[in-house]
């Protein structure tokens, strides 16, 4: 077994190997390949066909990728039966065209060989304990990567990819202050907010701040500063105000808490509408003109790395004493946890990630307005929350995007007045799909109180037994 | 002198009634603290569900008919809301019925978006109530005066129904030992269910005097004034009938108080700062008691 | 002479208008086991929390091996309501939280057993060694503090195998039966390293076989581990078996206090305990 698995990788390497020499050696060959394309050139007999064919030659030589592609493309279909497209030709063309999906092919391969390997490991092998996570993320990265070329960046599957990295993120954030500290807070949409803000704010185009600003002179910021570290900024200012809030706060009872933090939310998002801060805010305005992100990648990759420093922090002695807060407060100090600062250290980490995926939803939306920050929007974290599992990462994961793709995608038929036939159908129509979308949540919220992973978080192994357990008919566990 | 009162009687005025309407929905939340420990935050969603069944009954049914009926709905979808949202979760830990709370307003609030479609309505407007009075030099509608009596009307007849009646006793009990009462064999489920049909009345009979104020109604407009309503509570003592009413008092004239100071857009955010404050100092709030958990 | 271990310095608690505790003074000297008796409600578990830091005493002093750490006079409403029998206030206001007194050097248990509910047990052992963690929120989420990590499982495994339930440490805490949790609660407290170990009513809910075995195993941990015991509990054949001295409290004052032999014929005693004889 173990020698057929090594040979298998070995044999999916090679093929890597392979698809990663082809694309990478087709990437510069297009001049040549028109060559071989048409050897006889035929092109110089047929005036459209030279034309075509001249078309891409020009789009080279301007330094234009896309519309030499297209100009392929439009050669190769309108002129195929004249055209050389067999054997090696075809095989360096097929690689032309699809350079990256290939390259991310490969990767894959290369990836999945690895996880072979580390299979035929010893079981307890720390290479084997990290590579089967690493292959998965390598693999949810990679596809991605691939879906967004071929779906094409603004279609609606990639929307909800983006949205649904970024409300991941702010979930975990939430889930780390009330599913694993036992705070029931309802104020992340203000911290959401301030990120938002300080993100935009700080990254504004200097020559479009005096069009941004046009009510308040340009504004008194009149610097860019670059997306990454606007970002990290955006964290920080959501962290102090949170440090702030929870010296008053974070005393209270829990449900005094939920109202408390309510309440701050309300009132930091009249303060970033208040006219008065408007050279910096921009008053109640919007924000536009800050630099965005064009790939899904980013915020997948932003969101990738906090929340793999969320799971850190769990898994970690603060993390369990975090935990310990939770189950019973009482007994969590009398071990020597003092609860105050421990608190304080969950509401001000929870903040700075709720700030950093306040500053993803503002590249996102390409605008910000304090207005659309209400509690509404807590809600429906906290909702993504209680679905995924309160106590779960990969719960809050799994729930977001599954929440994003229903509300913004799979629903949205329900939205749409239909006709079969001759017969309209009732209920549907605009707002039908929220509805339904509600009451989906009070049945997970009053019959699935665990939500999806209660408070365990997905493992291979655990599938892998809920798999055999299944096929054996045997006990299902909580 | 006489400038200084006619600048600033139709604050004070306004202030005084919405006071009284806030106070009407300030006390539902209270008594449902008081007996459930639980924030209902689909209260608010209520309230505005009873503006909107006022539009459209109004529209095809005489007043005499469409307003009764209006509070007799209410009443009916608080009860249901108790009956399907919070009553199965009643042994769950109390996050739980709290995000139930949640569910439900969120559940309310696109329901009235998707059969409103979300374009603002207009309140029918009532007889008498809505007639244009004058005092001194100050015009207004007749539902500012009317508030503040027909609220203490209303307060002074609950007190009495809750101090004097065997239901009342019931409900002063559960409010204050739970567990105790049921094993004592008091009618939990019958307590639980007058105490929303109270809160869901009164919510209907502010939103009658509300919108008949504030004339536009939108599947939203109920959440500000519920929000507030809350915090009156929180700031009288949660589960002090009294107290929500003072704080309701209290916040509403604060409230106009800093509209005719001209910081109109922070006369929202100041009833959170009062929130705050008073969870700081005083979080069981003025009237209300704390609670000692046995270690 | 050397600092007892723990002296309560004329302690007083009242609730309102309850006075829960009233005037207790008491000390216990270095490997002590000592006990603390009386009647339901007499006030025992209040003096705990008194002692902990859970609750601030209305007046009156804690000495921790000579220092004080816990020092309080009536103030705002208790000035007027005020109710103890000793009226001469310390002029000191000391408070420390559970937490701080934890780290000092005691460790308790509960009364009704307070297990961390998600987690298992070897988990729950575990949270106890947080405390004297040297590393910060950086250095332990990026993994650099291997080492501490690696010994704080180690001890806590130790705490484990010295009640016996390593065999059981990946089992949720509450599947346990009644008994090992009580044993796991100490465990928990012991792995906080504490000098002083105050135990409410570690025998509660166990036959006599198994109070036979906790009383051995009390004893066992003093000497293993250089603790100084104080303990609530209704079981006497325990408390007389283990004790080297008693306290009794009875209605938040203390009626009497003496080594095993004493208390056992203590008319004061009986009487509290039993009642008076109608006739």
């Amino acid at each position: 077994m173990k020698v057929f698995k090594i040979i298998l990788a070995a044999l999916l390497v090679i093929l890597a190997l392979v698809i990663t020499a082809s694309a990478l050696t087709t990437r510069d060959i297009l001049p040549a390949l028109l060559e071989r394309m048409d050897p006889e050139n035929l092109a110089a007999h047929d005036a459209a066909m030279q034309k075509a064919k001249d078309r891409v030659t020009t789009a080279l030589s301007e330094n234009n990728p896309e519309r030499a592609q297209r100009s392929l493309d439009r050669y190769i279909n309108g002129f195929s039966a004249q055209l050389t497209l067999s054997g090696r030709v075809g095989y360096d063309l097929f690689f032309f065209r699809n350079g990256p999906s290939m390259l991310a092919l490969a990767l894959f391969l290369a990836v999945a060989a690895a996880g072979l390997i580390a299979h035929a490991l010893d079981r307890s092998s720390k290479v084997r304990k990290l590579v089967l996570p690493a292959i998965l993320i390598t693999v949810l990265y990679v596809g991605v990567y691939i879906m967004e070329n071929i779906a094409g960046a603004n279609s609606m599957l990639m929307t909800v990819l983006k949205k649904g990295a970024i409300y991941a993120l702010i979930a975990v954030s939430m889930n780390l202050l009330n599913g694993f500290t036992g705070l029931f807070s309802l104020g992340q949409a203000g911290f959401m907010l301030i990120g938002a803000y300080t993100y935009a704010i700080f990254s504004i185009e200097t020559q479009s701040r005096a069009q941004v600003y046009q009510y308040y002179a340009g504004g008194i910021i009149q610097f860019q500063l670059p997306a990454l570290l606007s970002i990290a900024l955006a964290g920080l200012a959501a962290a102090l105000f949170a440090f702030l809030i929870g010296w008053p706060v974070l005393r209270l009872k829990s449900d005094y808490l939920a109202i408390a933090t309510l309440g701050f939310a309300e009132i930091i998002r009249a303060i970033f509408q208040y006219d008065g801060l408007g050279p910096l805010t921009n008053g109640s305005n919007l924000l536009r003109k800050f630099t965005v992100f064009e790939t899904a990648l980013f915020p997948f990759a932003v969101a990738g790395v906090c929340i793999a420093l969320i799971a850190l922090l769990i898994h970690s002695t603060y993390g369990r004493s975090f935990k310990a807060i939770r189950d019973d407060e009482v007994a969590a100090e009398a071990m020597g946890i003092n609860l105050y600062a421990h608190k304080q250290m969950a509401f001000v980490i929870s903040s700075f990630f709720a700030g950093v995926g306040g500053a993803l939803l503002a590249m996102y939306q390409t605008t910000v307005q304090a207005a659309a920050f209400t509690s509404a929007m807590t809600y429906e974290i906290l909702l993504i929350v209680v679905i995924g599992g309160m106590g779960s990462i990969s719960g809050s994961v799994i729930a977001s995007f599954l929440f994003v793709a229903a509300s913004e995608w799979w629903l949205r038929f329900l939205d749409n007045e239909t006709m079969l036939g001759s017969f309209r159908v009732p209920l549907l129509r605009s707002g039908f799909r929220m509805v339904v979308f509600s009451v989906v949540i009070m049945a997970v919220v009053l019959f699935y109180r665990k939500g999806i992973m209660g408070d365990r978080e997905l493992s291979l192994g655990r599938f892998r037994r809920g798999l055999s357990r299944r096929k054996k008919g045997g006990a299902q566990d909580g | 002198m006489t400038e200084f009162i006619s600048a600033n009687l139709p604050y004070l005025l306004a202030g005084i009634s919405v006071g009284g309407q806030y106070a009407l929905i300030a006390i539902g939340y209270t008594m449902v603290y008081g007996i459930l420990r639980l924030i209902n935050f689909a209260h608010g969603d209520i309230f505005t569900v009873a503006a909107y069944c006022m539009v459209y009954m109004n529209a095809t049914m005489p007043l005499y008919i469409s307003l009764p009926l209006t509070i007799v709905f209410t009443v009916v979808l608080g009860l249901a809301v108790e009956r399907v949202a919070y009553k199965p979760l009643r042994d769950a830990p109390r996050m739980s019925i709290m995000i139930s709370a949640i569910g439900v307003s969120y559940l309310l609030q696109n329901l009235m978006w998707y059969v409103t479609g979300g374009l603002a309505q207009q309140y029918p407007t009532i007889p008498w109530i809505s007639s244009t009075i004058s005092i001194y030099t100050a015009t207004t509608k007749m539902v500012t005066l009317v508030t503040p009596v027909l609220t203490l009307v209303l307060v002074v007849l609950l007190v009495q129904l809750i101090k004097h009646t065997k239901i009342g006793m019931a409900m002063r009990a559960v409010s204050r030992d739970f567990e105790t009462s049921r094993l004592m064999g008091i009618k939990i489920n019958r307590v639980i269910s007058v105490t929303f049909a109270i809160g869901s009345f009164l919510a209907a009979v502010g939103s009658m005097l509300y919108f008949s104020n504030y004339t536009a109604v939108t599947p939203t407009a109920g959440a500000m004034p519920g929000l507030k309503a809350f915090v009156a509570a929180v700031f009288g003592g949660i589960g002090s009938i009294p107290g929500a009413v003072i704080g309701a008092f209290i916040i509403g004239i604060a409230e106009n108080i800093i509209k005719a100071l001209g910081w109109t857009a922070f006369s929202d955010a100041f009833t959170f700062a009062l929130l705050i404050v008073i969870l700081i100092f005083k979080p069981t709030g003025l009237f209300g008691e704390a609670i000692h958990e046995k270690v | 002479m050397a600092d007892a271990m723990l002296e309560l310095s004329h302690v007083t608690m009242q609730f309102g208008g309850v006075v829960a505790v009233d005037n207790l003074s008491m000390h216990i000297d270095q490997d002590e086991i000592v006990a603390l008796i009386g009647p339901n409600g007499a006030g025992k578990t209040t003096a705990f929390n008194c002692i902990t830091g859970v609750y601030t005493p209305t007046s009156g002093q804690v000495f921790y091996r000579g220092e004080l750490i816990v020092s309080n006079r009536p103030q705002g409403r208790m000035k007027t309501l005020y109710a103890g029998s000793h009226k001469d206030f310390p002029t000191q206001i000391v408070v420390n939280t559970p937490d701080r007194i934890t780290k000092m050097g005691l460790a308790r248990t509960f009364q009704n057993i307070r297990l961390f509910k998600t987690q298992t047990v070897f988990e729950n052992v575990l949270i106890a060694t947080h405390l004297h963690r040297t590393s910060n929120l950086f250095t332990a989420t990026m993994r650099l503090n291997r080492q501490e990590e690696r010994s704080f499982r180690e001890h806590a495994m130790s705490m484990l195998e010295a009640v016996g339930l390593q065999d059981e440490k990946d089992e949720l805490a509450v599947s346990l039966p009644y008994g090992k949790q009580r044993r796991l609660e100490i465990a928990r407290a012991l792995a906080t390293r504490p000098r002083l170990l105050l135990l409410d009513e570690p025998a509660a809910g166990m036959n006599p076989q198994e109070t036979d075995a906790l009383g051995r195993f009390i004893v066992d941990i003093r000497s293993r581990f250089g603790l100084t015991v104080f303990l609530i509990e209704h079981h006497m054949d325990l408390v007389m078996d283990i004790s080297d001295r008693i306290y009794v409290i009875d209605f938040g004052r203390q009626i009497a206090h003496g080594i095993p032999e004493q208390i056992q014929d203590n008319p004061d005693v009986i009487t509290a305990y039993l009642g008076v004889d109608e006739e």
